[in-house]
């Protein structure tokens, strides 16, 4: 798997490469001044201990905070503002691929800043794949090493708790940003994803990315366990705010207050952290499993 | 100073506003986040604009194109504007408050919905979207204009809520379309109701330019026609106007100039309402001067405002119709309350 | 000349002028009179060219009105409308000008001319004024000035000026100064002027012609010594109007009767007489 991973980012490389590969002569690689576009990738660089490099991050790079204080942050990757990011003068972009299609990037790219867009995607071992990228990038294999510590270790506890859940428990994640705005996650997002991963499965199945919650449809899902950010919380006006939104205290997770808050990049960045937060998720769950012996039933009433 | 001095149709007039538009030029060419330092700049410029890299890339391909864009969607809105509110004899015609706008954004996103399956247009794609935005903005105008003149004279009302009506439903249609598309074919719904002139590039300076260049240098010929139909389309035709075709040209001429802004650089708001107005407020209403100075003016005032856009809270960047409004409206009230003081606030 | 021959208008389904025939005259002063609703302002529409025709034809420089280029057609027959607003702070100057549209010429030579028509009708001073601020009979002469301007070119043919209820909202003084000017340019430029009037008196005193119009027809015209009379005037007004006779008067001039009796009219047919209940 890791070669497919190494074949597929030297791909992604020569493709963004292509364009100034005629004109600059290459490059020693080891990069001095590093911009990160992701707060998974930012959490990367810091895990490989690369954080040193770093000259810039983009607003999602929150972790680790002492680091994040101490860049600048270019905003986000849809509306970058391309001269500041070129003020930096940046010898190395890494980016998720999937931000590629951005105009201003590519004006970046056409620049001359050498640009390494790392794979996306919604495994568990993607930020496995991402480190030996990046490592493969500077030249030296071990620099991935202590991501596979960290993944490891996290996915030892996944393991051990997902040994304990009984029965996959029926979750819903919720993106919140005020009371008026509640999106929930249906399939192929990031929130489903980590929800099976887990060990639990998503309450959601008729529909494919976010779409806006709506009362009936929430009892209708009936969720076992509602899982959320915390600034999410956070914009509800707190624990005692997500009393108001209306029918979550009507499923099931809302009478048992099973309602978990998470960091939004531990949650679903798919970091090196990303099976330590999968291990917590699935204890989650496993506790919700053992309360109940039975899978629940929603009442004809409740629907 | 005078007030002569302010008018575009004396000499000191006209060096004062070209002055003004090539010095925002020249100031925002030199302004950005990227401190480009007084010895780089000769070999920056020097280097033109085929060589890809450092500095010279940045002052090229990065800096120029947003300039140009900025300034030929400032200008070729302001004239539009000007027009339609010549047109429509009501200085609260605005593109974007009556609708026109909205029309265009419509389309230009269904556009950009539809062409994602049809990926062999290629770069074909470029000009389809200003030309289907221009397609929008001149169904709405048609609609408006149809809706909001009886017997040749404009019912503000019908004007406004026409222009509220089809906001609306362009609110709704764009709504309804980002809920459909995927993010890789819509860029952001935030892009089309502020705006942006991020990532802009020649191509897209290439697939507006002729657009705006058609539609405001068609209308720069009209001023006499524009004038006459201050007095009424009826005392028009008694002066000589052939009105009937000579309008349905403006109204062509103004939704191209306005579709060809909105599918470059999203809806920016104000600027076909205050620059016409200040303009109006310098030196009177007759187009012979309104027109170029409006284009002049409104140009100065997009590029400043990108570049504010661009530099006030770097790192990161505004959208510029946040900029635009926070310019626009305050100065647009200044103006209002000033006419309503000397009690001639003109209204139709 | 500007001729109207069997002019029939027909606005909304229901026909508004019925049969009109009259010739304009350059040099003379004339004028329609007629209550509300006979068709005066109709009849001036058609012949300024804006209304499509349902028979008949108006001819000026005996070619159809309605073959004429919107830019040719201007050069020879102005038209002065009933107060409107202009749009915007024009200026008088600027206004004025707006009457060279159909001509060709320099700036400054249309700037020339403006200043001279302005003086004519007593605005010189008024130039850089914006329209909006001045009174209705100052817009009035304004408006004046661009229609005379707009009549002021070359070329041997006759000019025609039409003016519709141009003292409508003027004061006592202005409604003669403007029918003073009018008859004034009539003369002077050799202008075929027609307007439509409400007051009889002004009408006697100033036209060189009157056309008394009842239900979309002409019913007497010619000099208004000749078509005016109370008898006439009666009829087409639906009231009883006198004749004032006082050695002060050297003009025609008309009144209600003191003491009207009340008449009966018949309000279903338009082609129905007054009749006077006492007579």
């Amino acid at each position: 798997m890791s070669r497919i991973a190494t074949l597929s980012a030297i791909a992604v490389l020569c493709w963004a490469c292509a364009p100034q590969a005629a004109q600059t002569p290459r490059q020693a690689r080891a990069p001095q001044r590093v911009v990160s576009l992701s707060g998974g990738i930012t959490e990367l660089l810091y895990t490989m201990g690369l954080s040193g490099q770093l000259v810039g991050r983009d607003v999602t790079s929150t972790y680790p905070e002492q680091l994040a204080a101490t860049l600048p942050n270019l905003g986000h990757v849809r509306n970058l503002n391309v001269e500041a990011v070129l003020a930096l003068r940046p010898d190395l972009i890494v980016l998720d691929s999937a931000a590629l299609s951005e105009p201003a990037l590519k004006q970046i790219a056409d620049s001359g800043v050498p640009m390494l867009a790392l794979p996306a995607g919604h495994e568990l071992e993607l930020p496995l794949q991402q480190a030996e990228v990046l490592a493969g990038y500077w030249g030296d294999p071990s620099l991935a090493e202590p991501v596979r510590q960290v993944w490891s270790k996290g996915h030892e506890a996944l393991q051990q708790a997902k040994a304990a859940g009984q029965r996959p428990v029926r979750a819903l994640f919720v993106y919140a940003r005020g009371k008026g705005s509640l999106m929930v996650a249906g399939k192929g997002t990031s929130a489903d994803a980590m929800i099976r991963h887990s060990g639990g499965q998503n309450a959601i199945n008729e529909f494919e990315g976010f779409r806006s919650l709506s009362a009936e449809g929430l009892i209708a899902a009936a969720p076992e366990a509602l899982l959320f950010f915390d600034s999410g919380i956070q914009s509800l006006g707190g624990t005692a705010g997500l009393a108001e939104v209306p029918g979550l205290l009507q499923t099931p997770a809302g009478q048992n207050g099973d309602i978990l808050g998470m960091d939004g990049l531990y949650l679903l960045g798919f970091t090196p952290r990303a099976t330590a937060a999968a291990a917590e998720l699935s204890a989650f769950f496993a506790s919700i499993a053992q309360r109940g012996t039975e899978a629940y039933e929603p009442t004809d009433a409740e629907l | 100073m005078s007030l002569q001095m302010l008018s575009y149709k004396s000499k000191a007039g006209k060096m004062l506003y070209w002055g003004t538009a090539i010095g925002a030029l020249l100031g925002s060419l030199a302004a950005g986040a990227y401190v480009i330092s007084p010895s780089e700049w000769p070999s920056a410029l020097l280097q033109g604009p085929f060589h890809m890299e450092g500095t010279s890339y940045l002052v090229w391909h990065i800096r120029m194109p947003r300039l140009a864009l900025g300034f030929t969607v400032g200008a070729g809105l302001s004239v539009a504007g000007a027009a339609i509110q010549g047109l429509f004899r009501n200085p609260l015609a605005d593109p974007g408050l009556i609708g026109i706008s909205s029309g265009a954004m419509v389309f230009a996103v269904i556009g950009i919905v539809a062409f994602s399956s049809l990926p062999f247009l290629g770069s074909a794609q470029a000009f389809l979207i200003p030309l289907l935005a221009f397609g929008g903005s001149l169904l709405s105008t048609g609609l408006v204009y149809r809706l909001a003149t009886y017997n040749g004279q404009t019912r503000i009302g019908a004007m406004l809520l026409a222009g509220v009506a089809l906001t609306a439903l362009g609110g709704a249609i764009v709504g309804l379309f980002s809920y459909l598309a995927t993010e890789d074919e819509l860029r952001d719904i935030t892009f089309w109701t502020l705006g942006s002139l991020g990532g802009v590039g020649w191509k897209q300076v290439l697939a507006t330019l002729p657009f705006v260049l058609a539609s405001t240098a068609w209308l720069l010929r009209q001023h006499q026609a524009l004038d006459l139909l201050l007095l009424g389309e009826r005392e028009a035709l008694y002066a000589g106007l052939e009105v009937q075709p000579v309008k349905w040209g403006i109204i062509t001429a103004a939704a191209l100039g306005v579709g060809a802004g909105v599918a470059a650089c999203g809806a920016i708001s104000f600027v076909a309402l205050v620059v016409p107005h200040a303009v109006r407020t310098l030196q009177g209403p007759s187009h012979r001067g309104l027109l170029p100075a409006a284009a002049l003016l409104g140009g100065t005032l997009l590029v400043v405002a990108d570049a504010a856009a661009r530099i006030c809270i770097a790192p990161a960047e505004l959208p510029i119709g946040i900029i635009t409004a926070l310019l626009g409206a305050p100065f647009f009230l200044w103006l209002l309350l000033r006419q309503m003081r000397s009690g001639a606030l003109p209204m139709g | 000349m500007l001729e109207a021959i069997g002019v029939k208008v027909s606005l909304g389904g229901e026909s508004v002028l019925r049969d009109v025939s009259l010739a304009a005259l350059p040099g003379e002063l004339g004028v329609v009179l007629g209550a509300n609703g006979a068709g005066k302002s109709t009849l001036l529409r058609a012949l300024s060219g804006e209304l499509p025709l349902t028979a008949g034809s108006v001819l000026l420089h005996d070619r159809p009105v309605q073959g004429f280029k919107a830019v040719a057609l201007a050069k020879y027959r102005a038209v002065l409308s009933q107060q409107f607003q202009v749009a915007y702070h024009m200026s008088v100057g600027e206004v004025a000008m707006l009457g060279r549209y159909p001509y060709t010429e320099p700036l400054r030579r249309s700037r020339e001319l403006a200043r001279k028509a302005l003086k004519e009708v007593g605005l010189s001073s008024f130039w850089g004024r914006s329209v909006q601020t001045l009174s209705g009979g100052e817009q009035q002469r304004v408006h004046f000035a661009r229609a005379l301007l707009q009549l002021q070119g070359e070329g041997e043919h006759s000019r025609f000026l039409l003016l519709d209820e141009p003292t409508a909202s003027l004061d006592l003084k202005w409604q003669h100064e403007l029918l003073q000017l009018a008859r004034h340019c009539a003369q002077e430029r050799n202008i075929g002027v027609v307007a439509v009037l409400h007051d009889i008196n002004l009408a006697a005193r100033y036209a060189d012609r009157v056309w008394l119009m009842q239900n979309g027809g002409v019913v007497a015209s010619g000099p208004p010594g000749q078509s005016l009379s109370a008898e006439a005037l009666s009829r087409a007004y639906r009231t009883n109007v006198q004749p004032v006779t006082h050695n002060s008067l050297s003009y025609l001039h008309f009144t209600v009767a003191e003491r009207t009796a009340p008449l009966l009219i018949d309000q279903n047919s338009k082609n129905s007489n007054y009749v006077e209940a006492n007579l």
